[in-house]
């Protein structure tokens, strides 16, 4: 029972992150290889606030919302400019520096979180917190597994609100003929930055749940793998809808599940899930580039 | 900085080249990077490694590496790039399925051999003195090679027909096409040569420094930004901005610290892609040519 919870745990924090992608990928169009970053963003931005400065549950989370939000801002107003394979190009460039600077921001003679050691590098930072709400620790797997269901919950909920309002139909018309739709008047630029900034805190969420429940946060969490992942989730899922990125997250995760049951050893079984993903992702996009679940072609 | 760093730099520059004009080349033709060409980066010295450890010969354990580079190339374009040019996919699209076979190639090769770091030479590299400087026999290697190769490869491009063909291709396939060329069969040609230049850029590298199972993800990243500091289908451009990035790189390892190098590779691609996304030439051209 407790391994289902964890399972279920690890089922929120990727399904919030494939709801985020499926905001910029699905609804906007644009594929971005950089999303590993606002969730990595998240992770350390509580990680550090919780262990080196000695913050509660709240105000880390809304730092690290803020940080990722921040953080979306060159990704967003490269959007104004680069579609297609060049925002890719740029999105790829922005994961590599941003992994490069936490994998590096080190300094052997400096406490994790001061200036000099931000990040303390491939060492990473240990002893995160659970979070703390109302007298409330979720310091059990239950508890934990109840508190991200809630929170993905609300993220969902929150996500299909947006896209359903005024505004999503604005993403959408931006999505299908963005030239007409800045002939029309509206604010296409304002919107993607609204985009980015929400999908990028929503992916720093996930990143303070997962840094909440793991008590550790390292480099690998802002690595390009993650991103490919992520999008990966996405793409198989299919795009556009938010049962695709849900499904998508829901794939993945069983996949692995589902080699343990068969007599691999676990670094076999970690090398032949990644090979299926890219098996999967070159027979989503030959075959069925709606995805599993999704109503969207590929962009 | 000591002459050293400049011929290191310079080294890795052109051993960059190779792998970077195969990207480009594929790149022209198809107007996409080709991510796949990452897993025959990868894959390639490990058939190499293989051969070397059943005791064949150096000379066999290359040409099979080399040969399997242009194999997996054609594979490539007959199964992977041919049937999404074919029903006209988008480049979003055949980024993200070069990225699945990438992530497949790189994960086979960790479950076929090891994703430990291994090394193409056997025992320690010798070194020689030349006028002050100390290279390895490796390094040695890095200018012995490439600059034949390069050499031949310009010399068929713009001595041989079929190099006419290929930069033809390039610039406008329809035109092509209209003349009665087979593109098919040009665009197989260029996946075999991108192939072959791959895989001799990979085991130059293996040689030197080591080689794994995720190694071609990096190497194809700077090859990328060599192709876009020399700006896209400007072939031998490709090669001065390769040998550049080497230098660069090399700089910032001697006046920085070598774990900033990419930091430092991938600010400059930002910056060329919003300063100048045509490259450093910046090569005019007419609208109706970038069709």
């Amino acid at each position: 029972m407790s391994y289902v919870l964890h399972l279920l745990v690890y089922f929120n924090i990727f399904a919030i992150l494939a709801i985020s992608l499926n905001l910029v990928t699905g609804y906007l169009g644009l594929v971005s290889l950089s999303h590993a970053v606002f969730f990595g963003i998240g992770a350390y931005a509580y990680a550090i606030a919780t262990v080196a400065w000695g913050w509660t549950f709240i105000p880390a989370v809304c730092l690290a919302v803020v940080l990722a939000i921040l953080m979306s801002l060159p990704l967003s107003i490269a959007s104004w400019r680069f579609r297609g394979a060049f925002f890719i190009l740029v999105s790829l460039a922005f994961q590599v520096m941003c992994h490069g600077v936490v994998r590096n921001w080190y300094d052997a003679g400096a406490s994790p979180g001061s200036l000099n050691n931000l990040t303390n590098g491939v060492f990473g930072i240990a002893a995160v917190p659970r979070p703390v709400l109302g007298g409330l620790v979720a310091d059990s797997n239950a508890a934990y597994a109840i508190f991200s269901l809630m929170v993905f919950v609300a993220m969902a909920l929150s996500s299909h609100l947006l896209m359903q309002s005024p505004w999503g139909r604005l993403l959408r018309a931006m999505r299908d003929d963005e030239l007409a739709t800045a002939g029309l008047g509206k604010p296409v630029r304002l919107a993607k930055c609204q985009l980015f900034a929400i999908s990028s805190g929503m992916a720093a969420v996930a990143g303070v749940l997962y840094a909440g429940y793991v008590t550790f946060v390292d480099p690998t969490l802002i690595s390009l793998d993650l991103s490919l992942l992520l999008l990966g989730m996405v793409i198989i899922g299919g795009l556009g809808r938010l049962r695709g990125a849900i499904t998508g997250a829901f794939l993945l995760l069983a996949i692995f599940e589902v080699l343990q049951l068969v007599a691999f050893s676990d670094t076999a079984a970690a090398h032949l899930r990644m090979l299926l993903y890219g098996f999967m992702m070159v027979l989503v996009v030959h075959f069925r580039p709606q995805g599993v679940a999704g109503v969207r072609r590929l962009p | 900085m000591p002459l050293q760093i400049w011929v290191n730099g310079l080294g890795d520059g052109l051993s960059l080249a190779l792998f970077a004009l195969g990207v480009a080349l594929v790149n022209s033709a198809i107007r996409v990077p080709a991510f796949a060409l990452a897993g025959i980066y990868s894959l390639c010295p490990f058939f190499a490694w293989q051969i070397l450890q059943m005791q064949g010969p150096v000379w066999f354990a290359m040409l099979v590496a080399v040969a399997s580079g242009i194999c997996l190339g054609m594979l490539l374009e007959w199964f992977n790039y041919r049937p999404m040019a074919r029903r006209g996919a988008s480049e979003a699209t055949q980024i993200l399925a070069g990225l699945g076979l990438l992530i497949v190639m790189a994960e086979a090769a960790a479950l076929i051999w090891t994703t430990d770091s291994l090394l193409l030479r056997t025992g320690a590299d010798r070194m020689i003195d030349v006028g002050g400087m100390r290279l390895s026999h490796s390094q040695i290697l890095l200018f012995i090679i490439p600059l034949p190769v390069l050499m031949l490869f310009f010399l068929c491009l713009y001595r041989a027909r079929l190099g006419l063909y290929l930069r033809a291709l390039s610039d406008n396939p329809r035109e092509l096409m209209l003349r009665g060329q087979n593109i098919n069969r040009l665009r197989l040609l260029t996946f075999m040569v991108a192939g072959a230049l791959t895989a001799v850029s990979a085991l130059l590298s293996a040689n030197d420094v080591g080689f794994d199972n995720y190694g071609g993800m990096p190497a194809f990243l700077l090859a990328l930004v060599a192709m876009v500091l020399a700006g896209q289908n400007a072939l031998a451009a490709v090669v001065i901005a390769s040998i550049v990035l080497g230098l660069v790189r090399a700089m910032v390892g001697w006046w920085w610290a070598g774990h900033w190098q990419d930091v430092a590779t991938f600010m400059l691609l930002v910056m060329l892609l919003l300063l100048r996304p045509d490259g450093l030439p910046g090569r005019r051209q007419r609208l109706e040519a970038r069709f």
